[in-house]
Parts: structure tokens; C-alpha cells; sequence
């Protein structure tokens, strides 16, 4: 029962054809529609469902939407009820907002992002099938990237947005990041056992930080920084790796400037784990465990 | 028309350099002083690098009008990394972008 993962996210691009290329050649997802309104529906090749991202045309950078996906249609009952109880205003989209979509509902978070939660959508399945599969299929484009794994969101009042999420949407926390006095700079949420699905920081509202895409190991991460720098994406640092959620990752840029990560490791958290605190002044190490000092541009460059 | 090398002239301070052919305002900065600039996504999207062009001509990219709206842009506001020299240019550097909301 409840949110089994964040099932998508929808990227606002300046030129929807070079985000299009980039997305499937770079990162190596699949497009696997195209609406009337020109957004174009992509996922990755261990992913069944029919997209995890889409790619919608804009004048601005950003992010459009997160998507949950809850187990069943009663999950949708329980969220408009519980969210509707917190005084949060729901809507509800009919079946077909996207494409392979059931209903859905819609609402805003503190932090000035939109969340869709929906329980159903077409299946397509999975490069290598459900039957007797091979690790991985032949053919995959530069990263190969399988799914798609978590996203940091901006809010400016971050422990507001943290509460949202685990008091209304159930989430658990498994590690954060304090202040002296204990206030909170970043949380890292997860409904999944992966470290974290949905994380938080304090920035400006309604921006995203990053969103990832999840690798296997060090040595897929390496061959993406390869694929990256052979294409000439803007790497913004890495490959590193975090102290807090232990992952290996790149950080670098879509062609409008949003953040995209590469993210392997972490390890298994429960919800009954004792969640990892991170102090401020080790905000170097626990952000950026090799270089153990922030780059100018993680507190300050978001879209 | 052969691409030309264009002045970039530093407002602040003086100091001036030279724009290879087809090189973006942020590249010219970042070479003459990496702490001109901000470094951030360099595909428009963020604005970290905006500054002001206060003589000359640029061309300018695809950039992202959350950071970067007609307004500001009609005032000579220009994102370093989608902006091309036309001609010499004299830019005014814009206070250093900082994240308010950390506590
Ligand atoms: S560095 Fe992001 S808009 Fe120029
Ligand atoms: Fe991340």
C-alpha cells in the first residue's frame, strides 16, 4: 500500500529537439511517445511502465511536475482524504493526462512544486522481458542509463517541505543535514529501500536541484563520465562520490541547464533505521567526500 | 564574413580580453579570471552567469526566461554563456548569485 517510488518527472527544455537527442543519445532512455502538445515521453530500459520522463517545450528551465506512483486506486482514496484533511486543495485529472496515465491527482507541495499521484499506468515492459531475461539488452545508446532514480527539490523552508512529505505522503528519512542549531539545510526521503527517492534543500521555491538516473557500479560511472565528456555535456563536478547517502555520482547538465546526475551505490535503508545525521561544518565531506569542500555552485545553481 | 576576435572590457576594473571567434562571453571571462563568473550550468538555464552588457553588441541563445525575462533582458541583461561578441563590448559585472534560504 502507499507510494511505491517516484514513478516520473516532466522537464521543461528551451529546445525540445536537443533535450530529445541528448536525453536518448547521452543518458540513453527511449522516447517512447509524443503527444499533441508536443511533449515527448521517454524511460529507461529496466523500466516497465510507460515513461519516467517527459520532455514538455518551453521559454523557461525547470521542473513541470514530479509524479508518484501509489499501488492501487484506493491509495488515491487515502491521499485525497488524508491530504484534503491537512488542508491541502486536490484535484483530480482524468485518465489520459499523459499518455498510458490513469487518473491522477494533482496538488501543490510546500515547497512550490506540482505532484501528481496516479496508480496506474500502461505497461510496456523492460528491454530484456520478464521471461528467463539477459542481464542487459545489446544496443544501448551512450550512458544506458536503466531507470530513473531520485530528485532533489529547493523549498525554501526545507523542514516545512520534509514534514509534507513524511507526515502527509509517508516518506521516511534516512539521513539529513543540520545546522549548529539543529536547523534543517537538506533530508533525504525514500518510500523504496534505495537512500533516498525524493531529497530537500533549502532554495529558492518551486526549483528543482537535480534529478538521477541510477547506474550499477564505479565502473558505469566512469564510462558515463566518458559518454558525457565525449559529448561535450557540461560537467558540473565528479565523478565523486557523497558522504551522505555513500553514492558515487556526476553531476552535469541537460541542454537547458537542468541538472542531471548519475547515482550508483548508497546502500539499504528501512524504515525503523536510525536516521544519519550530517553537522554543518562537515557539509563538505558529506556532499563532496573526495574534494571535502562544496562547489560554489551546488547551494546556489538550480533551475 | 570571417568570425572576428571582439574586446571584452571589464567595466569594475579595466581590464580587457580578447574573445577568440564564436567564444562566449562566459568563456572569454572565465579565462582571463575564473572568479569574474560564476560557473554554473553554461546551457542557460540558471542565470548565475547574467550580467549586464553596457556597450557593444552580443548574439544571444536559447536561455530561459524564468531567470532571464524580457524585461531584464531589454535593460541589456544578457546570460554570459548564450552570449556571443559582435562587436567590442564593455559588460558590468552583477553582484555574486548567493542561496538566501540556507538557514
Ligand atoms: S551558467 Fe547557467 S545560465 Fe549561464
Ligand atoms: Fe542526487
Amino acid at each position: 500500500m502507499g507510494i511505491m517510488r517516484l514513478g516520473g518527472v516532466k522537464i521543461r527544455c528551451l529546445d525540445l529537439q536537443a533535450s530529445v537527442d541528448y536525453y536518448t543519445k547521452v543518458i540513453g532512455f527511449e522516447v517512447t511517445g509524443q503527444d499533441k502538445d508536443g511533449n515527448v515521453y521517454l524511460k529507461g530500459w529496466d523500466e516497465f511502465d510507460h515513461h519516467s520522463l517527459t520532455l514538455t517545450p518551453s521559454n523557461r528551465a525547470g521542473l513541470e511536475h514530479i509524479s508518484l506512483k501509489v499501488q492501487s486506486p484506493d491509495d488515491l482514496v487515502f491521499y485525497r482524504n488524508k491530504l484534503e484533511g491537512a488542508g491541502v486543495k486536490v484535484e483530480t485529472l482524468p485518465a489520459g493526462s499523459e499518455m498510458g496515465m490513469g487518473e491522477a491527482l494533482w496538488f501543490e507541495d510546500p515547497g512550490g512544486h506540482w505532484v501528481k499521484m496516479y496508480a496506474e499506468m500502461e505497461q510496456v515492459g523492460t528491454k530484456v522481458g520478464a521471461l528467463n531475461p539477459d542481464p542487459w539488452p545489446p544496443g544501448l545508446q551512450g550512458i544506458g542509463a536503466p531507470r530513473l532514480d531520485h530528485i532533489l527539490l529547493a523549498a525554501e523552508d526545507a523542514q516545512k517541505s520534509t514534514d509534507f512529505y513524511m507526515h502527509l505522503l509517508d516518506f521516511w528519512m534516512s539521513e539529513r543535514l543540520v545546522t549548529k542549531n539543529g536547523d534543517l539545510i537538506a533530508a533525504w526521503l525514500f518510500r523504496t529501500n534505495t537512500v533516498h527517492d525524493i531529497a530537500i534543500i533549502a532554495g529558492p521555491q518551486g526549483k528543482m536541484h537535480h534529478f538521477s538516473f541510477l547506474l550499477d557500479d564505479w565502473n558505469e560511472i566512469r564510462k558515463a563520465a566518458d559518454v558525457i565528456a565525449m559529448n561535450d555535456v557540461k560537467i558540473d563536478i565528479g565523478p565523486t562520490r557523497h558522504g551522505i547517502s555513500r553514492g558515487l555520482t556526476i553531476y552535469f547538465f541537460d541542454p537547458s541547464g537542468n541538472r542531471n546526475e548519475t547515482f550508483a551505490g548508497g546502500y539499504m535503508p528501512f524504515p525503523d533505521s536510525p536516521v544519519i545525521t550530517w553537522t554543518e561544518d562537515e557539509i563538505g565531506r558529506g556532499i563532496f567526500f573526495f574534494q571535502r569542500e562544496l562547489n560554489e555552485a551546488f547551494t546556489t545553481v538550480f533551475t | 564574413m570571417p568570425m572576428s576576435t571582439w574586446k571584452v572590457h571589464v567595466q569594475a576594473d579595466g581590464r580587457e580580453v580578447d574573445a577568440r571567434p564564436g567564444e562566449t562571453l562566459f568563456d572569454a571571462l572565465r579565462r582571463l579570471d575564473t572568479s569574474l563568473i560564476m560557473r554554473g550550468c553554461r546551457n542557460g538555464g540558471c542565470g548565475v552567469c547574467k550580467l549586464r552588457i553596457a556597450a557593444g553588441q552580443v548574439e544571444t541563445g536559447p536561455s530561459s526566461e524564468a531567470v532571464l525575462p524580457p524585461a531584464e533582458r531589454a535593460q541589456g541583461m544578457v546570460l554570459a554563456c548564450k552570449a556571443t561578441p559582435r562587436s567590442d563590448v564593455a559588460v558590468e559585472l552583477l553582484p555574486r548569485p548567493v542561496n538566501p534560504f540556507l538557514p
